[in-house]
Order: C-alpha cells, then structure tokens, then sequence
C-alpha cells in the first residue's frame, strides 16, 4: 500500500537519467553547428594565411574536416561517446590531455568558490528573511546585489591590487608556489596535501586559492544571498511554520527546523543551476589569475581563434554541465520526500 | 473614449499597489530608477557630457593620474578614462536594448505559442530551451560570438544578437510557464465556453495577462546583459576599439594594475557595478510590487499602543474560509465592504469614550474552577495601508471546561482574529491589547519566552487548512516529537514516541503509518493528525478555526464528532470559530456571534436559536439555507468599512429597527434573564446613558436606505 | 413541478470523461500517460426544457467534470452527449460556436472567471462581438449596460469601465452571470456558483439565478455539494460518487426517503441549524473519497459504506485497509501486529490476499474475525486456506450495481436487489 521510497527513488534516477540524453545531444547539436558548421573552414577560419594551401589542406585531412558534414556530424558524436574532444588546430595535441591536465584545477577552484558562495549567501541571506525591513536586511540585500553586479574579472583586479600589489598578503596568479607541487593522487592540490601530510604545500595551495576562490565565490555568493533570503521570506509565512509557533515550539526551531530547511529545498535545485554560471565565472576569473584550469585554456584557445579547440572544450563543458544538472537533481529528490512521488 | 478611463483604473491600481508596498522596498526602488536614469541620460548626452572623444589620443599624457584635467586620469594609449566611460555607458545601453529586444521579438511569441498549444511543440522547444538555458551562458555567447565574428565581424550587432541567444531561452521559459498557469484559469476557460476563436483567447485572454511578467524579467536580464557584454569584452569578444567598451578597457588594463597604475581599470568596473545595481535594484523593487507571493500587508504604519503585546512576525493575516472570495480576503482594499474596523471614538455620542462592548458587571476575569478560558476586553489592531484597523474591538468571552462556544460571525467580523488573539500568534504588524487568561494564567502579561511555551502546553489552535499546515519535510511522529520535547525538553524519544501513538491511536490514525510524510494523508486524516498534534500536551483550551470548512461534508461530521467527544472526556474547553450555524447548533454549548468586532449577541445555544434578540442574530439566523428552508432571506447592504465605521451601533445601517439613539450611542451587552446577552438598544441595560430602560422604535425601517426611526425611552 | 417534455435539452448517455495521470519524470518525456484517472465514469443524465437539474456530490465525485462535459468544454472518451437534440459529442470547435451561445457556464470562483486585464464593460461584451450580435461598439456597451442592470449592477455607467478587482464577491458573479446570459442561452450550467460567496450574500445570488430563469425561460444544471442549497433550488438531482450517479430522481422524493446509503449518510452529515435536532446515533460512514485513479471495484462505495454486505465488491485491499484500521486501537495493535508482520509484505491481487507468514494461528485469527463480523469486509470472505507459513484469504466478487427504479427514482445499490451494470464495451478505450 505504501510505496517504498527507495524503489521509487530508483525510478526517479532511471527516469531522470533518460531525459539527461536529448538534453546532452541538443548540447552537442548545437556547439557543432555553431562551431563547425556556421564558420566554414575550421582550418582557415583558424590559421588564416599563416599556413600554406597545401599545409592546410593536410591539416584538414588530419582532423577529417574534408569529409562531408554529416559524416563529420557522426564521427564527432561517436568521438564525445568514447571521450575524445579533438584535437587544437594550433597545438596539434589531443584535447582529452589538455583536459586531463587541467580539470582538477577547475574543480578545485569551482569547488572552493562554491563554499565560498553557499556560505556567504545561506548566512546573510538567512539572516536579511529573519529581520526582514530591518537595516541588516536592507544591508544584506545591498550587499547581495552588489556582489552579482561586479564583474568577477574586475572584482578580481581590485583583489590583486589590494592583497598582492599593496599588502603583498597573496600571490596575484598561479596555482602554487614552484616546487611545491604535492604529490600527485586527486590532482587536488588540497586534498593531495592533506592526504600525504605535505603542510608546506597545503599553506602554498590555499595561500593561491584564496583569491580565485573568494572572487568567484563572494560573485555567485550575492546571488545565493537573494535567492535564500526569497525562499526564506515565503517559508517563513508559510501554514506549517504558523502551525509550529502556534504549538509552542521555540523560535530558533522554527527558523532552523522548518523556515530553512524547507527554504533550502529549492535553493538546492536552483544551486543546480547557478552551477552553470559557476562554470562562466570560473572561466573568467581563471583569465584573470592564470589559474591553470580548463578556463584559462579556453581563454588562450579564444585569443589564438582555434576553432577545433574551442569546441572540444566547450564539448567537454557540455557534458560536464549535464552531469552536474543531473547530480542535482538526484540530490533534491532525496532531500524532498514529495518531488519522488509526483 | 473608454481608453482613458481604464487607463485612469489602471494608473490608480498601480498605485494603489505602490501605496501598500513597504516604504523600503519603495526607497530601493526609487534608488534603482534614480541610478538607471542618471546613466540613462550620460548614454544620451555621451558626447556633451563626455570632455574628449571615445576614442581621441592626440595631445593627452600616458597614464596620467587623476585630475582637475583628467578626473579619473589616462590610459596607456592616451585616451582618456572619463571621456571612456561616458561612451560606454552608450556604447552599454545600445547592446543592451538591441539584445533585450531581440531575445524578446523571439523568445516571448515561442512561449505563448508553446505554452498555449502545449503537445509536441512544446515538448520539443523545451527540450531545446533548457538544454540551453543549462549551459553556461557565457560559454553560450561566446560560442555565438566566436561564430559570428567570422561572418559578420566583431561590433555591435554581433555582440547584441549574441548575448540575446543566452536570453532567448529565459523570455521563453518565463513566458511559457505563465501561459500555461494561465491557460487553466476559469477565465481562459470561459472565453472558450462563450466560442471565442482560438486567436482571441490567446490575444485577449492570455497575451495580455502573460506579458506583465515581462518588465521584471526586462530589467533583471538587462543588468545581466551588462555584465555578460563586459565579460566578452574582457575575452576579446565584445566590441573592438576604437569603440569604448567598459570590460575591453579593463581586460587592456590588468598590465596596469601591476605596476600601481590602478585608475585605468577601477572607473570603468565603477561604472559597470552602478549600472548593474540601479538596474537590479529597479528590477527587484518592480518585482516587489508586482509579485503578490511577497507582499506583506499592513505593515509599516504599526500603531503601537503602549502597555500592549507587540507580536512581531511575517505570517499573513487571513485564515481565509473557503466561503470568502479569494479577493477579499487577499487585500483589505480590494471590498470596498470588507472586513476590519476601525477604533473611532463614537464622534457626537452622548458617553463617548465609555468600554465599547465590554460586558456590564463583568469587569474582572472569571477565576475559580471550571474556567478554561477568560478574555477580557480584547482589542487587536491591525496596520493597514489606510490607517489602523481594529478588527476586534474590546471582546470579552469566558469558556468553562468540557463547554463547546461557537464564535460565530461572516467573514471580516472578526472571529479568527479573535481566534489567534487568545493563542497569541497574530500576523506582523498587528497589536492587541486586554486580558487573556487561559486556565488561570494570565498570558497577555507573560514575557515572550513564557508566552511561547504557553502556546501547545495550555491553548492549542487548530487551523482550517489540513493539508499546509503539515512541515512537508518532517515525518508525522516527527512533528510530536519536536512538539512534546519543545514544551517537556527532559521527555525522552522512546516517551515521545508513545505519547504520539496515544494521540494517533485516539484520532484513529492507524499507528502503522506514523512514520509517513504529510503528504501521504488525505485532508480529513491530515486534520485529526493536527488535532492529534494539538492535544497531545492536554491543553485547556483549544481553538478551533474553521476546522473543517475546507472538508467535505461526512468527513465534517466525522471530525466534529471527534472534537465533541474530546471536549466532553478530556474536559477541556472548545472554542469553535465557524460561518455554520449549523455546526454551532448540533455541537456547541453556548455561542456568541461576532459583527464588526464586537460580540453583539452571547447565551446558550438552545435560547439564541429559538429566540434570537438582536436583529443581527435574526437576520444570520434567517440566511441559513438548510434542509427545512422554504424562503430565501437576506440582511440588505453589507458589513461596515472598518477603517470608517459608522458610529453608535455597527449594525444599525442595516438594521430594520435602526434608531436615532442607534447612531449615537455604542451599545453595551446586557444580560437578559435567561442568562444570555445582548448588545441592542432593544433591550434594556443596553444604554449606558439610560441604565435599566430601553428603547422603543416607531415603525419598522422597509428600507435601509431610509430615514432613521424614532425612537422612544421605556 | 417537472415538465416532463418528450424531447429533453440535453441529454447524456453512458458519458465517460477521462484525464491522463502523468506518470512523474518518465511520463512527460514519453508523452504518454500511465494512467487515467476516469472522472466521469458512465453516467446517463437527461435534462428538460426549464428545469432546475441538480448534481450533488463532494469533491471528486466528478461533478464538475460532469459539468464540462456537458457543455463540451472537454470531450469525453465515450458516451454521447446531445444538446437540443443534436449529437455534439464529437464536433469540431468550429461547429460548436454557434451552440456556445446557447449553452453557458457560470462558475464557482467568480474572481477567477473574469479576465483580470479586461473591464467589466468588455467582458460582459464581448460575447456580442464573438458571435456578432452587436451591430457596433456602443451597441455592444449599450447591451451590456442594460444586462448588467437586470443583474443587480447599478447603475452598471459606474461599473463598465471598472476592473473586476475594483468589485466585490458578489458584484463579480453578477458580473459572470450578466456574461452569460448576454447572448440568450437556453441552458446554464452554474457549478457552485454561490458556494464561495459570504453566507449573506448565497441567498441574494440564488435568488438572482431563480428570478432570471424565470424571466428568461433558462435550464439551469445547478452542480453543488451543498445538499441543501440543492434540496431549495432543484426540481430534479442526481447524485454522484466517484464519477457515477447512486441516486437520481425527483428532489422531493430523494430528500423525503433517500435510497442509496450514500444519500442517507450525505443527509444526515449536515448539520442542521435546529439544536433540538441533535442526532448523536447517526451512523456516519468511515474514511474518505479513495483515488479515482483507482477506484474500488464493485460499488464504489462499499469500503465505507455502513450498509455494506457480501456482494458489494470486496477487495482484498479492502481486508488489508480494515485490520489497519482495526489496529488504531492499541490492544488490537499489540494482540496481532506481530502475528500479521508488517502489512507491507502482504501480497494483495484482486479478490485475493496472501499473508507471507503467521500460519495456523494467523488462519485461526482470521477466521474468528470473520465469525464476530469484525469488519464488514468478512462478510465476503468464502476461503482462509493456509499453506505452511503463508496463508491465503480469498473474497467474494461482487458486481457494480446498475441503476434500477426503486419507489420513483433510479438507485444503484445491492440492497434493492443485486444488479449488474453491462460491462463497458471495449471500443470506449482509447
């Protein structure tokens, strides 16, 4: 009679995982007609009269930019399917080991700037709902919509100015000092520091995350900031929260136990979301602080206008996004008893 | 010709709407639009405001600082920064209307067509739009970007139609999902009913309802356009020089800051940041005004009366029954007639001043056994946009224990408020002031802590919705637990765990599901496990408001029947707040029914209803529509504006009786000998002024639009 | 008091109306339901010429759905509707308009029903302009103007360019109510038009609806759940649960000796304003209207049915539902949870159910439960058989029952006789 909520959790994942498939290949369609299609000649388009005719024509040859579109087209799906991204017109190396390489960079920082947004928005954003009309609102509600309205790569400069170039606190750029590299397991520097006791990489690590990660951070941290204190306001004059403070239970239970809680189930799912804009943020304040992730690749690859390049990082950006999307949507299900159920 | 008036409607609803909105909400807002404006008109005088052109070199100094020449200084191709970022503010506002326009001209007609026509197009430009709303947006503009620079070069339109591709997908969603809420409104289906061709349903019906979510998400995507063309400039694929562009410049500028050059970047990210947040400060305060999910009522004016219990809090103030028009019962303005009253000396009355309503003799509360609950002279004051509303106006009420009193009135006389006044939960803004002694406690003078834990442990609410009242997130049990170890912190769980059994157990909640969500229950099993959850703590008094108005009518009877036996067998007292006046007659004890505030009319079930004295009573009395009603009956005009209420007697414009001494003088509850009390010029005791004599009218008023009778002393 | 004309206005016969349960995730992306939910579930109901007809039943009885359909607001799965003696089960919307003038809605929620963009004026005007019966604009405001003021809005010069948030409950439905019947329609279907007004002013409204009728010679369909606006207004009802009728026939007979035990129970809930008619030994039916998605087999009223015996269409859920029941007292609970185990592991098919453990003291348990009639549900039981650990208990079929004449109106209930109603034709089945 009563449904497991385990089984029906399964369903969920199942159900949830077959919509993730025309999402991924409408993604895909999409960066290839942009990227391939729409410019023409990829190889032209990217090395312009640098490059002999007959040079050219061999690169195209290499990268089967000479056979038909469609054939491109299949090849190109069948390619993502096993993992390969292409290669860089300009490097002529595989963007799978460019990925490699630099991903855990990238998550590194998106990771740390996420804990940076979730606590800067979930405190002050709480706070601004509880004392609603109040100068703390009025201030958290500022501070929010200050925070989204800098530009990540302008409130960067302004970071570096002030604790690199005038205090000398943090280095400007980079991901560790030289030499400091712990040793490899995770390719987090963090956690690899931590995980082989490495203290002097560990300090070094965090000392070069400290800026990426609070720019960024602090940036999405303004909109969770508005995000939480909406929800909050609509749980907090919701039926259930009355019921609770009509039964006698105390305030802080009430804010913590009910207010929030229910507050944070949507924020979970827009947090889904955001997580995309993380990704834009981070290829931004990469530039800015030559943070050596899939970021700054991207930046170098745009600079150097190499189409083959540029669509296989944002290929693997696609992919990424859609199994973010779809981590967190699994996530507010089993947070959510009623979202399994519908 | 009928333009301008509904134009004149529509300019005084909005208004209206911005008359109620919080005073801060207001200010932000008017910052926003200050802000926009200012830079609005820089883009417009760019090239007077502007010292030198956007781009012109010749003759200036390389990295100058600052200056009375160059106030925020040069660069290092000589520009300088002032002249800089006056043009990009231009340069801004031309990307931004020409991409918001295009991501409109597209995204907005999709929506309404998918969201009307629902089927495979929908299902397949959603698909489409969320895959690309999933994406990153800026890695989705400067694909397009990227794309374009090819074919039709870096500038202004390229940057304009790729940041719109990231907005396209927003107008789309936003715009579909409002047509679809739409499409199932009554109205949409009306027009359908009356054979309105499809286009004209969606033209007239739907367009016009849709599109006014459009202006907030115009200003919010506006301030993100902003940020999105500084981010390509800064990539390299915004808007090349010679045009000035703010994200180009500062992207030119990070070799400066190294060397200490820090102007050259920080006015343009100045410029940057100010636009964006007068835009999202209009924006949101347009949202504040608009979406009706935030708005607060009454708030902000808060008349505080001293000596009385300020409860502060953000709950919104209706229990709304199912009866009322949800219009009313959202926004005191919007019935001209509705609810609330005011607390206007009777101006001119002979006596003014003296305790209106409050019961003669009665002074003090009722202590001693058996009584549950004493109220004395309860005056709950709301905040309203008009000034302060007193909707309930020096009540007073006692409840022995094991009696049921149904507390019975229409809508906006009062009855819940007065409800949640003895429980103490009140919405924000509101005061109340008066004596509530539950048990003999008296909870109006405890601190808050105490207060607190009051509520639950002596008096317990019970709502009329079920099904919200539930925490979705908590299991049944859970809600017991949180409930017993709030008020008995040293109850164990395994205790907690068997009283809430008990408790279930008696409400016939079979125990095999208490560890199920809330929203495993039906309606009717979601309102014993409230009352479970109420009683658990054995209160002496429980309120109940409306209990079952949202219920069908046997699983009505059944929960009545549960209340009845509880109140009878656990001796508490029932306060029974409902618009049935047959639910009062099958259940309740005594009743005493509620009109504008003021108790008019309090006994015994059995007298009131075989002999209702005041002609309010009467005429309730009369209304029902029951199983033996053979004539319908209705009491002519409506319930008094109580921002405005008439003075002496409330129900005395309406009244066939109505007197001149009825419009000078408030009357007061006088006993009468069975024991009930009436509060009617009628019946003597009822003038302060004249005690022991009453008053006699001349005639019967036919129509209430009539002159005032005469009346004579007795 | 009915004029029984030959040719009724409308006239619906064996009418199913059906909406698709999404089935969550899976049944979006597909596009296809996994289930529907059958609203209205085989319903015969004609209608006469100036008659007030009444559908009464509590939410999820389908009345509303009824409602629609008969207007062709949606079109149902099976079953014919005609009105005025026309087929338009299946016509296009095309075909419809110029009928729609003739048939028109009024509904509960009268701030809903009014486009909130558009004036009072326009709305109540634009039925004109639809179906071209105004020969310009200013006729149009004129005909709206003079409607208005036969419903009470007045003077309607104050009210045409007004918005409808500027009005109150009443003014609002006066307001939906001018909008019908500006074209003239012979048939008004009202769905609880008065049940979200303030108790003073139902009685002004119903007094409106009955003076129009008479005025205008209309046909009203009245749909409520309240049985006594019902009992005052109709001269005919019928009575619905679960998406069919139990009871229909003339309201004074329904109301005099009511025939279903539904009818008997819906009567006896309402509280009657008369405290000397107290009546503490009404037998009121447990639990509540179950999903429709799944309705109970037989008649759909039998699990709560006071009156229930053996050949009511017990199911096995409904054995399992009763020791649930049964165990919301605690010494029950104690004396036999552990010897059942938890009611989750019980295999539940149809008229059968299997308990995966308990054996022959689970068997004797039953059967003593069966002996004392501990539920009615036992009384359709024909077999405890046990099988080592498990045993299995089998009940009864029973049919729905079919609509037969019992003292001047239709009932469909066994205890009149056990009846069966023709099992539907497998064509109906989209």
């Amino acid at each position: 009679m009563a449904s497991s909520g385990g089984g029906s959790l399964r369903a969920y994942v199942l159900a949830r995982l077959l919509l993730a498939v025309p999402m991924l290949f409408i993604l895909l369609t999409v960066t290839f007609v942009l990227l391939r299609v729409a410019p023409g000649d990829p190889v032209t388009a990217t090395l312009g009269s640098r490059v002999s005719d007959a040079r050219a024509e061999q690169i195209r040859h290499d990268l089967g930019l000479d056979r038909p579109l469609w054939r491109q087209y299949v090849s190109y799906l069948a390619d993502v399917g096993h993992g390969d991204f292409g290669k860089a017109i300009t490097t002529n190396r595989p963007l799978r080991t460019t990925i490699a390489d630099r991903f855990p960079a990238t998550l590194e920082l998106t990771l740390a700037a996420m804990v940076v947004a979730i606590g800067v928005g979930v405190s002050v954003g709480a706070v601004a709902a509880r004392f609603r009309d109040t100068p703390l609102d009025v201030g958290g509600r500022l501070l929010g919509i200050l925070l989204y309205a800098a530009p990540i790569f302008w409130l960067g400069i302004m970071l570096q100015l002030l604790f690199s170039i005038q205090l000398h606190w943090l280095p400007t750029g980079g991901r560790i000092a030289p030499f400091h590299e712990p040793r490899s397991i995770t390719r987090l520097y963090l956690v690899d520091a931590v995980l082989t006791g490495d203290w002097a990489a560990l300090g070094s690590a965090f000392r070069y995350l400290t800026l990426p990660a609070v720019t960024l951070g602090v940036v999405i941290g303004g909109i969770f900031i508005r995000l939480v204190r909406v929800n909050m306001l609509q749980t907090l004059k919701s039926d259930y929260v009355e019921a609770a403070r009509a039964r006698g239970i105390g305030e802080r239970r009430v804010l913590f136990n009910h207010a929030f809680r229910n507050a944070l189930v949507p924020v979970v799912t827009i947090v889904g979301l955001q997580f995309a804009l993380l990704l834009s943020g981070a290829v931004l304040t990469e530039a800015t602080f030559t943070w050596p992730g899939i970021g700054l690749s991207l930046y170098q690859f745009l600079q150097n206008r190499d189409y083959t390049a540029v669509q296989g990082l944002v290929t693997f950006y696609a992919l990424f996004v859609v199994g973010v999307s779809l981590l967190i949507d699994i996530v507010s299900a089993w947070v959510d008893p009623r979202i399994r159920f519908q | 010709m009928s333009g301008g008036r509904s134009a004149r409607t529509r300019t005084d609803r909005l208004k209206r709407l911005w008359r109620t909105t919080h005073p801060t909400a207001r200010r932000l807002m008017v910052a926003g639009g200050v802000i926009t404006g200012l830079f609005l008109l820089m883009a417009v005088f760019a090239p007077l405001v502007a010292p030198y052109g956007e781009a012109q070199y010749r003759g200036l100094p390389q990295l100058g600082r600052p200056s009375a020449d160059h106030w925020f200084g040069t660069t290092n191709l000589r520009y300088d920064v002032f002249s800089r970022v006056v043009f990009g503010t231009r340069l801004a506002f031309q990307v931004v209307i020409l991409s918001t326009a295009v991501a409109m001209v597209i995204g907005v007609p999709l929506g309404l067509v998918a969201g009307y026509s629902g089927r495979w197009l929908d299902r397949v430009l959603l698909l489409l739009m969320d895959a690309m709303y999933a994406f990153p947006s800026l890695l989705l503009a400067i694909v397009a970007a990227f794309a374009l620079a090819r074919y039709v070069g870096q500038g202004v339109p390229a940057a304009a139609i790729s940041i719109s591709v990231i907005y396209v997908p927003q107008y789309f969603r936003v715009v579909r999902n409002h047509t679809l809420a739409v499409r199932e409104e009554t109205f949409v289906e009306a027009a359908r009913a009356m054979g309105a061709k499809r286009r004209t349903v969606v033209g007239r019906y739907v367009f016009f309802n849709v599109v006014q979510s459009v202006p907030v998400i115009f200003t919010v995507n506006a301030a993100d356009a902003i940020l999105t063309l500084a981010a390509l400039g800064f990539l390299g694929y915004g808007v090349p020089i010679p045009a000035a562009e703010w994200g180009y410049d500062i992207s030119r500028a990070i070799g400066d800051v190294a060397n200490g050059f820090w102007w050259t970047s920080f006015f343009p990210g100045m410029f940057i940041l100010g636009l964006v947040t007068g835009l999202t400060l209009l924006g949101e305060g347009i949202n504040d005004i608009v979406n009706p999910l935030l708005r607060r009522r009454g708030v902000g004016v808060g008349a505080v009366v001293p000596g009385a219990v300020v409860v502060e809090r953000a709950v919104t103030v209706t229990a709304a029954p199912v009866d009322e028009v949800s219009a009313d019962a959202e926004d005191f303005e919007a019935a001209p007639a509705a609810a609330v009253t005011v607390d206007a000396p009777a101006v001119g009355a002979v006596g003014a001043g003296a305790p209106v309503g409050a019961p003669v003799g009665a002074p003090a509360p009722a202590g001693g056994a058996g009584v549950a609950l004493s109220v004395r002279d309860l005056r709950v004051t709301y905040a309203s946009a008009r000034g302060p509303v007193v909707a309930v106006d020096g009540v007073s009420l006692d409840v022995r224990r094991g009696e049921s009193v149904g507390l019975v009135g229409v809508c906006g006389c009062g009855k819940s408020t007065l409800g949640r006044g003895i429980v103490g939960i009140l919405p924000g803004g509101a005061t109340a002031s008066g004596r509530v002694v539950v048990d003999g406690v008296e909870l109006s003078t405890l601190p808050a802590a105490e207060r607190r834990r009051a509520r639950g442990e002596k008096v317990a609410l019970i709502f009329q919705e079920p099904m919200t009242r539930l925490d979705p997130l908590q299991r049944v049990e859970d809600h017991f637990v949180e409930t017993i170890q709030a008020h008995r912190p040293k109850v164990s769980r395994r205790e907690a765990d068997a009283m809430a059994a008990t408790a279930l157990a008696a409400m016939r909640i079979p125990l095999t599901r208490a560890r199920n969500y809330p929203h495993e229950f039906s309606g009717g099993m979601r309102q014993r496990i409230m009352i479970a959850l109420g009683l658990v703590l054995g209160p002496a008094v429980v309120v109940a408001d409306e209990p079952t108005t949202s219920l069908d009518v046997i699983v009505e009877a059944q929960i009545l029947e549960i209340l009845d036996d509880l109140r009878r067998n656990s001796d508490m007292g029932l306060v029974l707040i409902t618009h049935n006046l047959g639910i009062v007659a099958q259940t309740c004890d005594r009743l005493a029914v509620m009109y504008a505030g003021h108790i008019v009319e309090e006994g015994s079930v059995g007298p009131v209803f075989s002999t209702p004295r005041h002609p309010y009573t009467q005429g309730l009395l009369a209304s029902v529509i029951s199983l033996d009603t053979e004539r319908l009956s209705s009491i002519p005009g409506s319930p008094p504006d109580l921002l405005d209420p008439p003075p002496g007697c409330r129900f005395a414009p309406r009244c066939p009786f109505a007197m001149v001494a009825c419009r000078e003088q408030v009357p007061a509850l006088a006993p009468m000998d069975d024991g009930s009390r009436v509060a009617c010029h009628l019946y003597p005791g009822a003038d302060p002024r004249h005690p022991g004599r009453r008053w006699v009218p001349v005639g019967r008023r036919d129509d209430i639009h009539g002159p005032w009778l005469e009346g004579t002393l007795q | 008091m009915t004029p029984e004309a030959p040719a009724p206005i409308l006239r619906l016969r064996g009418v199913r109306t059906q909406f698709p349960v999404r089935g969550g995730f899976l049944g979006s992306l597909v596009g296809r339901p996994s289930a529907w939910v059958r609203a209205v579930d085989g319903v015969d109901v004609e209608v006469y010429r100036e008659e007030i007809f009444g559908l009464v039943g509590e939410s999820g009885s389908g009345k509303t759905t009824l409602g629609r359909t008969m207007l062709r607001l949606v079109e149902p799965a099976a079953g014919t509707v005609e009105f005025e003696g026309r087929d338009i089960t299946h016509l296009s919307e095309n075909d419809l308009r110029p009928l729609r003038r003739r048939m028109q809605p009024v509904f509960q929620d009268p701030h809903a029903a009014l486009n909130p963009a558009m004036t009072v004026g326009d709305a109540v005007a634009h039925p004109l302009r639809v179906h071209g019966l105004a020969s310009d604009r200013a006729d149009a405001r004129r005909q709206a103007a003079e409607m208005l003021e036969r419903v009470g809005i007045s003077p309607p010069g104050a009210f045409l360019d007004r918005y409808p948030e500027d009005l109150s409950g009443g003014q609002k439905q006066r307001v939906v109510i001018a909008r019908a019947l500006i074209t003239r329609p012979r048939l008004v279907v009202a769905d609880e038009p008065v049940a979200m007004l303030d108790m003073s002013v139902r009685a002004k409204i119903l007094e409106l609806l009955l003076d129009l009728k008479r005025e205008f010679g209309l046909t009203y369909v009245f749909i409520t759940h309240d049985l006594a606006t019902a009992k005052f207004v109709c001269d005919r009802i019928a009575i619905l649960y679960l998406g069919r009728v139990v009871e229909t026939g003339p309201a004074a007979d329904v109301y005099a000796a009511p025939q279903h035990p539904y009818t008997r129970a819906l009567l006896e809930a309402v509280p009657s304003p008369d405290p000397r008619r107290r009546n503490p030994d009404r037998r009121l039916p447990s639990g509540e209207v179950p999903d429709a998605v799944d309705p109970p087999a037989g008649c759909r009223f039998h699990p709560r049915c006071p009156e229930a015996f053996a050949p009511c269409g017990w199911e096995g859920r409904d054995l399992v539902a009763a020791l649930e029941e049964r165990w919301t007292d605690p010494a029950a609970f104690e004396a036999e949870c552990d010897l059942v185990g938890p009611l989750s592991a019980v295999e539940v098919s149809g008229q059968s159910v299997v308990f995966p453990r308990g054996g022959d003291a689970l068997a004797a348990l039953l059967g003593r439960l069966r002996d004392e009639g501990a539920h009615r549900v036992f009384s359709a039981v024909s077999a405890i058989a046990g099988d080592g650990p498990r045993v299995e208990v089998r009940l009864e079929t029973g049919p729905e029952p079919a609509l037969q004449t019992v003292e001047c109106r239709l009932v469909a209930c066994h205890l009149h006789g056990v009846t069966a109603v023709d099992p539907p034709t497998g064509a109906m089945v989209p």
